[in-house]
């Protein structure tokens, strides 16, 4: 059992724990469709979500803090979506990002398409739109920072 | 906007489709009218290669589709492929009747090399077995899918549980 | 034995007789950087050489055709955006003017003229888009930036008339939903010209770079026959050597009164496709250009209304989209949705040549052939 499992830290430590952790997340794009292209968008110099501390390609799962689910989640491809989330380290955040992965979107009454992956993973920050445009992304990365920082690591990591 | 017409040399490579394809199918030629600016022919399922074959060597080489259209009150499926000619910028529609319960046409991917993936998912959407296809496995669907999804009679269970609220608004 | 370690050294001999390779199976996908979206190449390896791969699809397959059954004809345009949907505008317009051909509906010329104009704008924010991920793929990690930036104007002015940028559900049977906002139409010549100086930094940037030659010239070699035998269409198809373009060759959106070149590559390899896409940029900067110049005032839409039932018949629509041959094939019963709506898309087409083309390359190669057919997965899987 870690330090952080055990023992609910004192409030200044605390802040600055999770200060440190939600401007250095290293985000995973779980690019899937349309809303990947916004995704990237939100990436690249127009408007730039590095400023937010958001670094966005990891080498690998393992190293990665928070997964965007951008897109159609086809139930073909959600085998895939779990083994890559559970292959991040805890602790780890999931954005979901467009429509189609917070319920299905415009395919809702599809006979290959999962209705939202809140079904199969557990969603932190739900980005709406069609796709959404870059800026809501960066909206939704700043809720999930705001959830950081309000976090407590021991309720988080000590849930058995 | 007048309907899409083909150009000259299409037109006079349409009529010279049709006369050929008579004069190869004799009495086996069902039908051949020219609509919407294409060439529609139908012909029975077991003369699919040759009709094709025959198309490639008069110039149609650009493989366009094949699709499987569902008619249950008819009993039947139809096999459509498609076929352009980019000189002569003329196209050619060829259906196949087959029927529902035991359908099975000739592949036609020694013609048309690209023929392969395009029958392959006519097979598992609809269950039309093209016999002579060395790789009929299923291209788009997970291993896991139960039954012919764009049959008519397969129900998408979204919209029987719960109908679509809009209706009411759209007429 | 005895001869072996006499002619060739000890440690030869023993490596080719102890460690005989075998065949490994590589699974490329469907979660991958760099294979443009949820497309899995299952590829076979001889070491560094392919002996075959083969895509394996079905990772975004949404079920349009079937979804299309269930759908009013409005609704259909707004599911269309999503097919190819890093060009939203281009797959709305041919369903809609199969629709209207079926019904024997003349479109006014203003609303032809500004479907030309965002279907240009649409295949320029594609293909710059395009350019900065092929640099993306290979390694380069600048071109996509300067690629996004570039999309970005294109979208820009999509959003200012559509609302929208990427999926711009605008086309309508009958015509396009509203006529141009105010400053629309002044706004567009200088990006033109932006992208009339981007489209010449473009051709410097790369193509003179010594990585970007090796990797990409003579690599993915697509001869003609083997591609109008497996239904190749589009960029792909003129680079290698013939020039098949549904602009020139059906009457719809009014192509004929504008003149444009379509240029044609001469080897077909991955270095042919990429200058053949950033020369049919240029040649959409013509045809926008053109088209300003042609707007006529009048009405924007016939005025059909939402209660359209499409009348009983079947034909079969083609436009010539970025990733290709993008077309509808309707038959329609009379009722108000399609009874069977059969969307034959490029990627689906170009895709399947990948056999073919990774058959005997190298492992880096598949990478630089993904990239150079521009393919969605959207369009493929549809």
């Amino acid at each position: 059992m870690g330090l952080l499992e055990s023992i609910e830290l004192p409030k200044p430590l605390k802040y600055t724990l999770n200060w440190g952790r939600k401007y250095s997340l290293w985000m995973l794009q779980f690019g899937l469709a349309c809303c990947a292209i916004e995704m990237a968008a939100a990436i690249m110099p127009r408007h730039d979500m590095m400023r937010f501390g958001v670094i966005p390609f990891p080498a690998s799962p393992r190293q990665a803090d928070v997964m965007v689910v951008a897109g159609t989640c086809v139930d073909k491809m959600i085998p895939s979506i779990i083994r890559v989330w559970e292959q991040m380290p805890e602790p780890k955040y999931c954005i979901s990002f467009g429509s189609c992965s917070n319920s299905g979107g415009p395919y809702w009454d599809s006979y290959s398409v999962a209705k939202g992956i809140d079904q199969y993973v557990p969603v932190d920050v739900y980005v709406p739109g069609c796709p959404p445009r870059p800026e809501a992304l960066l909206d939704g990365i700043m809720k999930l920072q705001e959830k950081i920082q309000h976090e407590s690591l021991k309720e988080r990591l000590s849930v058995s | 906007m007048s309907p899409s017409a083909p150009s000259a040399a299409g037109k006079t490579s349409l009529t010279e489709a049709e006369s050929e394809l008579r004069i190869l199918l004799g009495d086996a030629l069902l039908d051949a009218t020219e609509d919407h600016g294409q060439l529609i022919a139908r012909v029975p399922p077991d003369r699919r290669p040759e009709t094709l074959a025959l198309l490639k060597a008069l110039g149609f080489t650009f493989y366009s589709f094949c699709f499987g259209v569902d008619w249950p009150d008819e009993n039947r499926f139809e096999v459509v492929d498609h076929v352009y000619s980019p000189e002569d910028q003329a196209r050619v529609t060829v259906k196949c009747d087959v029927p529902r319960d035991n359908p099975r046409v000739p592949t036609v991917i020694n013609v048309y090399a690209g023929a392969d993936w395009h029958e392959r998912e006519t097979w598992e959407l609809f269950g039309i077995v093209f016999a002579g296809h060395p790789r009929l496995r299923k291209l788009l669907l997970p291993d896991w899918q139960e039954g012919f999804p764009m049959r008519k009679d397969y129900v998408l269970r979204a919209r029987v549980e719960k109908p679509w609220p809009g209706e009411f608004f759209s007429g | 034995m005895a001869t072996d370690l006499e002619t060739k050294g000890y440690i030869t001999a023993i490596t080719e007789r102890d460690m005989a390779t075998g065949d490994m199976v590589l699974n490329i996908g469907p979660q991958h950087p760099s294979t443009h979206g949820v497309l899995r190449v299952v590829a076979r390896l001889d070491g560094e050489q392919v002996i075959s791969a083969e895509p394996v699809l079905g990772y975004m397959h949404r079920a349009f055709e079937k979804l299309a059954e269930q759908r009013s004809p409005m609704q259909n345009t707004a599911l269309f955006n999503r097919l190819d949907w890093v060009s939203g505008f281009c797959n709305e317009v041919p369903y809609c003017i199969a629709c209207e051909k079926l019904a024997g509906i003349e479109v006014p010329k203003r609303a032809q003229v500004q479907r030309v104009i965002l279907f240009e704008l649409t295949r320029l924010a594609s293909h710059a888009m395009f350019c900065g991920i092929y640099g993306l793929e290979l390694g380069a990690l600048t071109p996509p930036m300067y690629g996004y930036r570039d999309r970005e104007y294109a979208l820009d002015l999509l959003e200012m008339c559509t609302g929208q940028r990427m999926h711009t559900n605008w086309a309508r049977i009958g015509g396009v939903k509203e006529d141009f906002p105010e400053g629309f139409y002044e706004r567009i010549p200088p990006i033109l010209e932006y992208y009339r100086t981007r489209i010449e930094q473009w051709l410097e940037f790369l193509i003179d770079n010594d990585i970007f030659v090796k990797r990409t010239r003579g690599i993915g070699v697509l001869p003609v026959d083997v591609a109008l035998d497996y239904g190749v269409s589009g960029p792909n198809l003129r680079a290698s050597g013939i020039a098949v373009d549904a602009r020139k060759e059906e009457e719809y959106l009014g192509y004929m009164d504008y003149e444009f070149e379509v240029p044609v590559g001469n080897r077909g390899d991955c270095f042919d496709r990429y200058v053949q896409r950033v020369r049919e940029m240029w040649e959409s900067c013509n045809i926008i250009e053109q088209a300003l110049d042609d707007l006529p005032p009048g009405a924007i839409n016939t005025g059909v209304g939402r209660t359209f039932k499409v009348p009983a018949g079947e034909i079969y629509i083609r436009a010539d989209g970025p990733r290709g041959e993008n077309g509808y094939y309707l038959i329609s019963t009379g009722a108000k949705e399609p009874y069977r709506l059969k969307i034959r898309t490029g990627s689906f087409s170009n895709v399947s040549v990948l056999p073919y083309l990774l058959k005997d390359t190298y492992l880096p190669d598949i990478v630089a052939i993904l990239g150079s057919l521009d393919f969605v997965v959207g369009d493929i899987d549809r």
